[in-house]
């Protein structure tokens, strides 16, 4: 059964409990974020005569790695620090890693995450070692609004018809993502010229 | 990014693996073209001697720099590990395997009594070795995630590098030695020409990077998207581009070569190189988030 990442935009409040408890289970230092709270803002104010309308809209989007299908992660890396297991969960083994960071130049997802004090790489491992002793990833267990399920790729594709691409995640066709996304109704007036990320800062490594 | 140290990686491997070629060919167009004089096919060996003991040590030296770019410079061995996936191994492998054999055909010219007879096999590795080790390197960045350098203009630009760079150099080391023997005159012209060409080529292709920029970030359908921004101080590269080939085309029309013009000729050439490389790795612009 190939894993994957099922999250509903809808009901995600931006909370960042998933992005805290990927930190707290996997121990890991300032500045490495396994599972990221994007937060998609835009649209303004505009005057009309004498009144002022407003197309304000965001909403939050929790990525981390979406062990995607056809991995550009797995195919980049030189020392074969990478690899995929049967369910589909893609493994990056830090201590064969050579900090060479071309995965982070390749992955549009920005999974991998270079840790300046060990000089390596690292990424979510869809907290396989919980998986494999029956329990559900951290961040999973962790949201309060159960924006975020695991489980299998096609049943959740199934399930949600409604799911879609959402702005800014890349065409899904380039890596095949394990990841289903319910959209929240405010992507719908999102793109490249409308909308922005509002807290890069908080989300890209320096 | 860390690119300071892959902007000379690349350029000084391409300009090896130029240099090389400079090497090759002058031996090539000695045996089939230049009718030279049998007393100076030895000149012919010394002056390809020089071209690959030139080569040798920036292929070391480029190396030696790409480790500063390695977060665990020790585990570097570990970078050939991937090769039936990865093109960053296949450059690796095809690198090292490059810069072993010339050093094979380097060393055939230093001590010819115990390589003489590996000279051949040599020069052919590293040719073949060569060859790949420049489109590996340009595989690396053609990444399907990586639109702005996911084009054929990566490998021209690669292959342009190492053609215009390699030319200069076997021209300089000509108009260094004996200048005004006809057959020097005719291959360091040949030389001289062929860089221009390949410089000219190269200044088309940062034009034509300026006024086709690549798109950024392919969306889902629907979704606009948005061009590359600008290639940073491409009129100085172009600036140096022109006058490197104006200055190469003069050394090729005097009567005799002259070694200050087509050193002039290199170091402008190496300039706008390094300008547009530490261009080429700003335009990195992935796809998604």
């Amino acid at each position: 059964m190939p894993y994957a990442f099922y999250f509903d935009a809808r009901f995600c409040s931006g909370c960042k409990a998933c992005q805290v408890a990927c930190k707290d289970r996997h121990q890991l230092p300032v500045g490495i974020l396994w599972r990221r709270v994007y937060e998609i803002t835009g649209g303004s104010w505009r005057s009309q005569g004498a009144a002022w309308q407003q197309d304000i809209f965001a909403y939050n989007l929790s990525i981390a790695c979406n062990h995607c299908a056809e991995p550009v992660c797995v195919e980049a890396c030189p020392a074969g620090a990478i690899s995929v297991r049967p369910d589909g969960i893609v493994l990056l083994d830090s201590d064969q890693c050579l900090g060479c960071r071309y995965c982070a130049w390749v992955c549009p997802y920005s999974a991998p995450q270079f840790d300046p004090l060990s000089q390596r790489m690292s990424k979510c491992n869809f907290c396989a070692e919980d998986l494999d002793q029956g329990r559900a990833p951290a961040c999973v267990l962790a949201c309060p609004m159960r924006a975020l399920e695991f489980g299998d790729r096609e049943a959740f594709a199934a399930r949600h018809p409604e799911a879609q691409p959402v702005f800014p995640l890349p065409d899904p066709g380039l890596t095949r993502p394990s990841l289903v996304v319910t959209p929240h109704a405010a992507s719908d007036h999102a793109n490249t010229q409308t909308a922005d990320l509002g807290n890069a800062e908080e989300v890209y490594q320096p | 990014m860390k690119e300071r140290s892959l902007v000379w990686f690349t350029l000084l491997a391409q300009a090896s693996v130029g240099v090389f070629f400079g090497a090759v060919s002058l031996q090539l167009l000695a045996a089939l073209a230049l009718q030279i004089p049998r007393a100076d096919r030895l000149m012919v060996d010394v002056r390809s001697a020089i071209l690959m003991l030139t080569a040798f040590p920036l292929i070391c030296l480029a190396f030696l720099i790409s480790l500063a770019h390695l977060g665990a410079p020790r585990h570097a061995w570990k970078a050939m590990r991937n090769l039936g996936q990865s093109w960053l191994s296949r450059e690796i492998v095809f690198g090292l395997l490059y810069a072993l054999f010339l050093g094979l055909t380097a060393a055939s010219y230093l001590f010819s009594s115990l390589f003489a007879a590996t000279w051949f096999t040599a020069q052919a590795g590293a040719a073949i070795c060569g060859l790949a080790f420049l489109y590996s390197m340009a595989r690396v960045y053609m990444q399907r995630t990586i639109l702005p350098w996911n084009s054929s203009r990566t490998l021209w630009s690669f292959l342009l590098t190492a053609a215009s760079l390699g030319a200069l150099v076997g021209a300089l080391v000509l108009a260094v030695y004996e200048p005004e023997a006809s057959w020097t005159r005719t291959a360091g012209t040949m030389y001289a020409l062929t860089a221009a060409l390949a410089l000219a080529i190269q200044a088309f292709l940062r034009l034509w990077q300026v006024l086709r920029p690549a798109r950024t970030n392919p969306l889902q359908p629907g979704q606009p998207r948005r061009q590359a921004p600008p290639a940073p101080r491409i009129g100085w590269v172009l600036a140096c581009l022109l006058l490197a080939i104006l200055t190469v085309l003069l050394a090729a029309w005097l009567p005799v070569l002259h070694w200050q013009l087509l050193l002039a000729s290199l170091l402008l050439a190496v300039t706008a190189e390094a300008i547009a490389r530490f261009g080429f790795y700003a335009s990195y612009n992935r796809a998604g988030i």
